[in-house]
């Protein structure tokens, strides 16, 4: 293994990673600008909101 | 505050509400565990922020350490960065997680026993830090200084409470789609769960010392143990894991808290959620190739060290795209922003994570580093992060939660409000100045004269002219300090209004279905091509994919998993395997026995947080120090101690650059040597005796880790050689100067250890049939 390693230019590395990271990052494009609706993506922005008010929480509160 | 937007888009889209048709359930969440991690970031905010203000004190007074082993410098640095990291930030991002985590899947946590195994082995874990490090039990790698048995404590309560916990609370959600902050928490929790396990593989000298004579070494000894890397890959280890651990202890589980809290506070959705898509797996894939760049210009090979620089360059991108996501989300609500606290908090803290994201990058360009490394600049940058960011982000979610989880009004907005001011205020005094002290130093370490000379060759010089900013720097934190307390009493006056009875509000949602299916792929838009076209361009083009994943914690989990093993191995593996990348010097020998036990001496008495053992190739740092560092001298070093910071000079050829008595008197009292130093006193190395003993059971373990020791590893030599070390060593002392009888006191070892080091360069080669380790 270590003569194998020793024998490939070691800045095969980086651009192998490069290409890899490349790549990666089309598939999450594609995902974003292609994948759902408008307001699919809507409603999973919303996640946080959708909850139900518990009744003893306040919103504003004044200062003592 | 029920979101219209979220019910018009529930309503229209009725697709997303059929995936979850089980039948409908009542569940309570559980806020007493949030209160619990909330009281303990309190605490230990206002410990870890105490520490850092004593030992500031320390540098700009030194004798503030009391004259004590266990409160100087050297070892309780260790303390103060443990306990902000791990303790302050660790118990607010769990505070953050079990909160938003039970809301954003519909559920409850999954076993009350385990949240509270969780916390209270967390709490356990942080007291095992502070009863350790002050005596000097450190790995001394920064921020992984926890000795072993705590280490697997730590890897029990991660991964066996708060992993296992977490991950099933997923499975039992109620809302099919994985909000944007839990994808950060998952990459947290999987990606610090490997970075802790790979750089803390290390050989306990306790289960040495079984496997080779069956018996236990005594006292502190016990929880001695040397990492299985040694020199620049123990250093590459530590900082692939060292940058990770602030990208994904630090970054990663603020930035969910940020898209959950933010929007809770601002009461409006995040600004784009397609921005935060990116923004998750950009810096899932990128940030975990920057940690090089800790380590520009060192023994560690070119080729990783402009990796590490290309790839913390490309963070400029996601981080100010996430940052920029943050500030839009109040868009058209900074009349809120004005009135309320809470956001205030919110935006100073974004705003600080652009400062600092912007900065990281720019200090990791080779030519920048070359003069912000080893200075103050990386202390102002990293405080930016962790006062600013950290600290800002998780007073917004306190303040946000007190009425939530006390339910009752916030005691006082006005207290809120100086709090706000008073740390602002803090952190800008404690980061102009040290920004000013870090570039000072940087650029008085490198100024020659008009002949060629150092302009200021006494190092000494370089450290006085830094007190006024010193002092700046205690103030600012004082300020900062006075703020957490303010909020300590302003969370306990809030409890003490809480009702009798917490109101358990009973919430209901339908099940997720147990049968699901994934929705098709979109239709292909392709008219002729062949089915593996086809479906590349429906599920993999569109998108399809991501869209599946996003409801599938297992598989989300695996990816990020990947996506972090991939970027890891591509880096760390050639750095293992390329003899060419540590060449060997012949003249490199192991430690003496009785170095050995000096450099553990230096280990413990944390010396590395105030000196490098690391000559840069350049010309200013060649004529202070000497020859610069070459990889092959550190095949013995386990740990590395390059360290990252130059309180003191660098020692990496510091022996033979003083005599003996020098050593022993500047030791003893360094302020009789040097009348400005601001180093500690070590006395009491004078007073204490080496466990000779101990000795041979440390050069075994040292060879079972494959170092060279010959025939120093038969019984009692080891010792005998020490022994003698340590006589020759006393008479050249004695005949120095004034000291009598220290033979076999500590400060003997840790001398020995200073005159080698750097010795082994202009060394000739030890002839082939001579005992490796002789001296
Ligand atoms: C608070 C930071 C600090 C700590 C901790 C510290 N030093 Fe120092 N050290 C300094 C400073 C500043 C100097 C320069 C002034 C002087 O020589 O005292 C220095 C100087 C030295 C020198 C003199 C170098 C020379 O040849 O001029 C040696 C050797 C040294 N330190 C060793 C150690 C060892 C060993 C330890 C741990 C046991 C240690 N230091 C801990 C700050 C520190």
């Amino acid at each position: 293994m270590s003569e194998l390693m020793s024998a490939m230019q070691l800045t095969t590395f980086p651009i192998v990673a490069l290409v890899l990271f490349l790549l990666a990052f089309a598939a999450v494009l594609a995902r974003i600008f292609r994948a759902g609706s408008r307001a699919e993506m809507d409603r999973h922005a919303t996640l946080p909101l959708d909850e139900p008010i518990p009744p003893t929480s306040t919103q504003h509160t004044r200062s003592h | 505050m029920h979101s219209p937007v979220a019910h018009a888009a529930a309503a229209t889209h009725p697709t997303t509400v059929a995936a979850s048709e089980g039948r409908m359930e009542q569940f309570v969440y559980d806020d007493a565990i949030v209160r619990k991690f909330v009281l303990a970031t309190i605490v230990w905010g206002i410990v870890a922020m105490l520490a850092g203000v004593f030992i500031a004190v320390q540098l700009a007074w030194p004798a503030a350490n009391l004259g004590l082993e266990w409160t100087s410098f050297g070892r309780l640095r260790p303390l103060h960065t443990n306990a902000a990291i791990f303790a302050f930030a660790g118990n607010a991002i769990f505070a953050a997680i079990y909160y938003s985590t039970q809301r954003l899947c519909k559920a409850r946590m999954w076993s009350d026993r385990l949240s509270n195994l969780h916390f209270w082995g967390w709490q356990a874990i942080i007291v095992s830090a502070a009863l350790t490090l002050p005596f000097g039990i450190t790995q001394s790698k920064e921020y992984a200084e926890l000795e072993w048995p705590i280490d697997l404590a730590i890897a029990v309560v991660w991964v066996g409470f708060f992993a296992t916990n977490f991950f099933m609370t997923l499975k039992h959600r109620r809302e099919r789609h994985m909000y944007v902050a839990l994808w950060f928490y998952i990459a947290t929790i999987v990606t610090v769960a490997i970075l802790h396990v790979f750089n803390n593989l290390t050989l306990p000298l306790a289960v040495a010392q079984f496997v080779s004579s069956g018996t236990w070494p005594s006292g502190a000894d016990l929880m001695k143990s040397w990492p299985v890397y040694a020199g620049v890959q123990d250093a590459f280890m530590q900082w692939w894991y060292g940058h990770n651990a602030v990208a994904f202890f630090l970054t990663t589980p603020f930035l969910g808290l940020m898209y959950y809290f933010l929007p809770k506070a601002a009461e409006r959705p995040v600004y784009s959620y397609r921005l935060s898509i990116v923004h998750f797996w950009s810096l899932v894939f990128i940030y975990i190739w920057a940690g090089p760049h800790h380590l520009h210009y060192t023994a560690l090979p070119q080729w990783a060290s402009t990796l590490g620089m290309i790839f913390s360059v490309m963070l400029w991108m996601p981080s100010w795209g996430g940052g920029i996501n943050g500030l839009l989300t109040l868009r058209g609500a900074w009349n809120k922003v004005t009135a309320d606290p809470v956001l205030k908090f919110f935006v100073v803290g974004i705003t600080f994570y652009m400062m600092a994201t912007f900065e990281g990058p720019m200090l990791s360009i080779k030519s920048v580093n070359a003069l912000s490394h080893y200075t103050d600049w990386t202390i102002a940058h990293v405080h930016s992060g962790a006062l600013g960011w950290n600290g800002f982000m998780t007073f917004g979610m306190l303040y946000w939660l007190f009425p939530r989880l006390f339910q009752t009004e916030i005691w006082s907005r006005k207290l809120v409000s100086a709090h706000f001011w008073l740390s602002t205020v803090g952190i800008l005094l404690y980061v102009l100045a040290i920004y000013a002290a870090g570039i000072t130093q940087g650029l008085m370490w490198r100024a020659f004269d008009e002949f060629g000379s150092l302009k200021w060759p006494e190092f000494i010089e370089t450290v006085t002219v830094l007190m006024p900013m010193y002092w700046i720097r205690v103030l600012g934190g004082l300020l900062y300090v006075t703020g957490i307390v303010m909020c300590g009493i302003n969370a306990f006056m809030t409890w003490r209004n809480r009702p009798a009875k917490y109101a358990e509000v009973v919430h209901s949602a339908p099940a997720l279905s147990a049968v699901y299916v994934d929705p098709p792929p979109p239709p292909s838009m392709l008219t002729s091509n062949t089915d593996w076209g086809k479906a590349v361009e429906t599920k993999v083009l569109s998108g399809w994919f991501h869209r599946v994943w996003e409801r599938k914690p297992f598989k989300f989990t695996v990816f990020t998993v990947i996506a972090v093993l991939v970027a890891s191995l591509f880096e760390i593996v050639p750095t293992f395997l390329i003899r060419s990348n540590v060449p060997t010097i012949a003249s490199v020998q192991p430690y003496t026995p009785l170095e050995l036990l000096g450099r553990d001496i230096y280990i413990a008495e944390g010396c590395y947080n105030c000196h490098s053992q690391m000559i840069r190739p350049m010309w200013a740092e060649r004529k202070r120090y000497g020859e610069y560092s070459k990889p092959g001298e550190f095949v013995y070093d386990r740990p590395f101690q390059w360290g990252s910071r130059r309180i003191g000079p660098d020692l990496a050829r510091e022996g033979g650059r003083q005599s003996h008595d020098w050593h022993v008197r500047h030791f003893e009292n360094p302020q009789a040597v040097i009348p400005q130093s601001i180093m500690p006193s070590y006395a009491h190395l004078l007073r204490q005796t080496i466990d000779f003993d101990a000795i041979q059971h440390r050069v075994n373990a040292m060879a079972m880790l494959g170092v060279p020791y010959g025939k120093a590893v038969r019984e009692g030599q080891a010792v005998e050689l020490a022994m003698q070390q340590a006589r020759e060593i006393n008479e050249q002392l004695e005949s120095q100067g004034d000291y009598r009888g220290l033979h076999d006191k500590k400060i003997i070892a840790l001398v020995a250890y200073m005159q080698r080091l750097g010795t082994d360069l202009t060394r000739p080669p030890p002839a082939p049939d001579e005992p490796a380790a002789s001296p």
